[in-house]
């Protein structure tokens, strides 16, 4: 049989990217994180996280609140309850596909 | 795609113990209760004092708790934040919460029975508490990956053995035993402290 390549077409593609995916995946495990915490575990620079964070804000998946620790700015973000559904869908909808093209 | 999240989970847990602050002020916890314990030993027995420390010693370390809490808060936005960053953990599933304090009644029942209904001579408490430390460090060793707890755990072991081994007077036992434990993780806790500081340099100003 061959797999359904319309599964892969219907793919959120927001999420999709590997460098989103990264920060959806790293937000998915905490409450909130703030920008230093995102660069450090996804390795990206500032300017590529902040358009990707800015893409998922957009996209609602992602809340940003800015504020400040003492004088210092603090870039806090956290996954929104639609963000960590797509996640979740992301995941299954991958590991469907895997499965359906693994040959047995 | 499951073991990158756990990965994921694990790095953002370990991240809480990757500065040494949080076992710094848990040394400091032990060590006001090895305090706790030094002034029950050094009242006089019965006295209207020692009632009232004996009464409130859920409060002590409700008290100590909150305090250090604050502390350790202060530290990581003082210390942390501004080197590696900020991140709050998620909140552990209501079941596990329920699961973790069942099994610490359970246990703290276990001791009660075993010293209320066999011959076993209350200075086996310090022991007693030794394992305990030493189960829950090495617990905690083995679900962060995090190989200086085991060294913690066989540490409070032993310790907890010497201590009642050495037959001390009642509390004066389990004041060393907690101002021994304390000052070990405290220590352990400063080294890590110290690596973290000199390997992790200040972040310039964020940009966003």
């Amino acid at each position: 049989m061959s797999p359904d390549w319309n599964d892969l077409s219907n793919i959120d593609r927001l999420i999709h990217e590997p460098a989103r995916l990264i920060i959806i995946a790293t937000l998915y495990v905490v409450e909130r994180a703030d920008f230093l915490y995102l660069q450090g575990e996804t390795g990206l620079t500032k300017g590529n996280l902040s358009s990707h964070l800015s893409k998922l804000e957009a996209g609602e998946y992602v809340e940003i609140e800015k504020t400040y620790q003492g004088k210092i700015p603090l870039t806090i973000c956290r996954l929104t309850e639609a963000g960590r559904k797509a996640f979740e869908a992301y995941r299954l909808h991958m590991r469907q596909f895997v499965e359906k093209t693994t040959p047995e | 795609m499951q073991d990158e999240v756990k990965t994921a989970q694990q790095r953002a847990r370990l991240y809480w113990y990757r500065d040494g602050i949080s076992e710094i002020a848990f040394g400091v916890i032990c060590l006001f209760l090895g305090l706790y314990f030094l002034i029950l030993a050094v009242l006089p027995p019965g006295s209207l004092l020692a009632s009232m420390l004996s009464i409130g010693m859920v409060f002590y370390i409700l008290a100590s708790g909150y305090i250090t809490t604050k502390a350790v808060n202060a530290a990581k936005a003082r210390l942390v934040y501004p080197r590696s960053g900020y991140v709050q953990l998620r909140p552990p599933p209501t079941r596990r919460r329920y699961l973790v304090a069942l099994l610490a009644m359970l246990i703290s029942g276990s001791v009660i029975a075993l010293l209320s209904f066999t011959s076993a001579p209350i200075s086996w408490i310090p022991a007693i508490s030794g394992f305990i430390f030493a189960v829950v460090l090495a617990f905690l060793g083995y679900q962060n990956n995090l190989p200086r707890f085991y060294g913690l755990s066989v540490l409070a072991l032993v310790i907890g053995i010497a201590v009642a081994i050495s037959n001390l007077e009642q509390n004066l036992d389990l004041a060393l035993f907690y101002t021994g434990i304390g000052v070990a993780i405290i220590l352990s806790g400063l080294l890590v402290l110290r690596n973290y500081l000199k390997s992790t340099p200040l972040s310039g100003e964020e940009l966003s």
